[in-house]
């Protein structure tokens, strides 16, 4: 042992050797060095861009600018929020177009995917379009939806035109604008939800599904009471997902509507954006962030709580 | 007259289905339409008008009216050079987690989790000012700076590695090869179809991304594509110049569609385990 401590080129032979010396278990020690090597760079940057944002983000929404400096005013960004109307609907807004996300992801998703696992050969062909509005830019998506909007030339108004129906002006009537939005959005991802129902539903048993048919059961039947309790656990998961997508996509109220008209299509994260970077009202942006990071970790609570629940009775 | 009515029967959801694509793809082959026909004869005209009319004037237009070729350049530089970092940060991370044994594991573990469960687009504002504090604005690391570390990754590098037969690392082990090297020669070979599926994921979120390149970029030497289209849309919207817009967002587009119709089936399986891109 001692002769090992005095030789350090030995040491470099092997790194069990090297670690007897330090009277460590071999493979702790050498490994250990070498974990911490290869998790560095990760680890750096999840730090700088992960971690510290949050603790930066949750000590600014009790800050508000007045002159050059940044005085702290305890709750008064979140009261402001909360009761300030303007931020009010884009609350609304967002509950509301996230709820309705929710619903139409789940029912729209699976009901696609059960037609989509018809036992096609040309799946593929049945596919497309479907996986070709998921992995489009949502920045091209809009810009597509925009010209279809179009009141003047837009398809839709020429369809309801050539019907003899009165032509709509979808992204400046503040009744419609969000539902427009939310109409780009439903297309752009119902594919990626029904993808998920289908990896579900090829899994199952065939002899579960078959036995349905045999026994004459209508198609509505069959959803409800076999196909519907048995992808539970994948409705439980594109409900999360669905939560954290629809408050994550911007993209298309840049493009069609900038929030407008009169605020009617702004969103949570659309509303952080004008506040910190507009309008530089960087307290009322961060505790915009701070609302939505609460909400995105009760998520992931509850989620935890669920799959916990699920090891301990399954 | 029973068998006509199952056969009915069978055929409907496939009838359904064929009715839900079709009019999924209204919307893209309308654009398709767009760019290749001028807007006055796409309204006017009837099909065979369209086809005497087709022209490639509005791509060659809107290829003069914003540069294209750089926002291209912009975006694969920054997508694939942010890749070529996620996977060296993704691969060393993973297999610590797989395969090593340390102190402080759980806390890690920790770490990596809280950046699945809040998404970056989340905290704009934060990093915006640590990318000003760092004098990174307008730049590629800029852009690519909250993404090089990925907690999707690393735990999907974590569960391919986990899946490697222990005697393959301890033969590599007791044959005196350092870690680095049992990752490089024996790990990264049999892992092909988890670091594709996770580039996969990592292309498309990134080349689509827009938010984050529009806050960070303010010259045409690092705007990405996604950048390029919705300064394109804005200037060109009062106009109306619909051929030129189609044009411009095909450009964007054509790439991505053709990549999924060649890799259908990666692309399913990768978004599927995407979950939370």
């Amino acid at each position: 042992m001692q002769s090992q401590l005095n030789a350090p080129h030995r040491q470099a032979e092997g790194r069990g050797r090297f670690a007897r010396s330090l009277y460590l278990p071999p493979r702790l020690n050498s490994a250990s060095a070498v974990a911490y090597l290869f998790l560095a760079p990760s680890l750096v940057f999840l730090a700088v861009f992960t971690i510290w944002p949050i603790i930066s983000v949750v000590i600014s929404s009790f800050h508000a600018r007045r002159g050059r400096n940044q005085i702290y005013v305890g709750l008064d960004n979140f009261e402001r929020i909360f009761t300030d109307p303007f931020s009010q609907q884009v609350i609304l807004n967002t509950v509301g177009y996230v709820a309705l996300g929710l619903v139409l992801s789940v029912f729209g998703g699976l009901l696609l995917a059960v037609l989509m696992n018809q036992g096609l050969r040309n799946i593929g062909f049945f596919r497309f379009p479907f996986l070709a509005t998921i992995a489009l830019p949502m920045v091209s998506v809009a810009s597509i939806w925009l010209f279809l909007y179009s009141p003047r030339v837009g398809l839709f108004n020429e369809l309801l035109g050539g019907l003899g129906l009165p032509r709509s002006n979808w992204l400046s009537d503040p009744d419609l604008a969000l539902a427009s939005l939310f109409a780009v959005y439903l297309w752009k991802q119902l594919g990626y939800f029904a993808l998920f129902y289908l990896a579900a539903l090829q899994s199952l048993p065939d002899d579960v599904l078959e036995a349905a048919t045999l026994d004459g059961v209508s198609f509505w039947q069959k959803l409800r009471h076999i196909i519907w309790p048995l992808v539970s656990p994948t409705t439980y998961f594109v409900t999360t997902i669905g939560v954290l997508n629809s408050l994550q996509q911007v993209d298309h109220v840049f493009v069609l509507t900038q929030g407008g008209p009169n605020n009617a299509s702004s969103m949570a994260l659309y509303y952080v954006y004008e506040q910190g970077f507009k309008w530089f009202k960087t307290g009322i942006a961060s505790a915009m962030t701070v609302i939505l990071l609460a909400v995105l970790l009760t998520m992931a609570m509850l989620q935890f709580v669920y799959l916990e629940r699920r090891v301990h009775y399954d | 007259m029973t068998t006509k009515r199952s056969k009915w029967r069978e055929a409907l959801p496939i009838l359904a289905l064929a009715l839900f694509g079709l009019v999924w793809m209204v919307p893209l082959i309308w654009t398709l339409l767009a760019a290749f026909v001028p807007t006055t004869e796409l309204l006017n005209g009837s099909p065979l008008v369209w086809l005497q009319s087709l022209h490639l004037g509005a791509f060659a237009e809107a290829w003069e009216v914003a540069p294209f070729p750089r926002f291209y350049l912009n975006t694969i530089i920054w997508v694939f050079g942010l890749l070529a970092l996620q996977l060296v940060t993704v691969s060393l991370a993973g297999f610590a987690l797989a395969r090593l044994d340390f102190r402080g594991k759980d806390q890690i573990f920790f770490l990596f989790l809280t950046q699945l469960m809040v998404p970056a687009t989340v905290l704009i504002l934060p990093n915006y000012q640590t990318l000003v504090a760092l004098g990174w604005l307008d730049s590629y690391q800029g852009m690519m700076a909250p993404y090089i570390a990925s907690a999707f990754g690393a735990f999907l590098m974590r569960q391919a590695f986990k899946q490697v037969p222990k005697e393959l690392e301890e033969a590599a082990r007791s044959d005196g090869a350092s870690w680095l090297q049992v990752l490089w020669h024996v790990f990264l070979p049999v892992t092909r179809a988890p670091l594709l599926a996770f580039s996969i994921v990592s292309i498309t979120y990134h080349w689509n991304e827009f938010l984050w390149p529009l806050l960070i970029t303010s010259s045409v030497e690092t705007r990405p594509l996604t950048v390029g289209l919705a300064l394109l849309v804005q200037s060109s919207e009062i106009g109306a110049q619909w051929d030129l817009l189609s044009a411009g967002t095909l450009i964007v587009a054509v790439p991505i569609l053709i990549l999924i119709a060649l890799l259908q089936k990666q692309f399913t399986n990768s978004f599927l385990s995407s979950g939370i891109k």
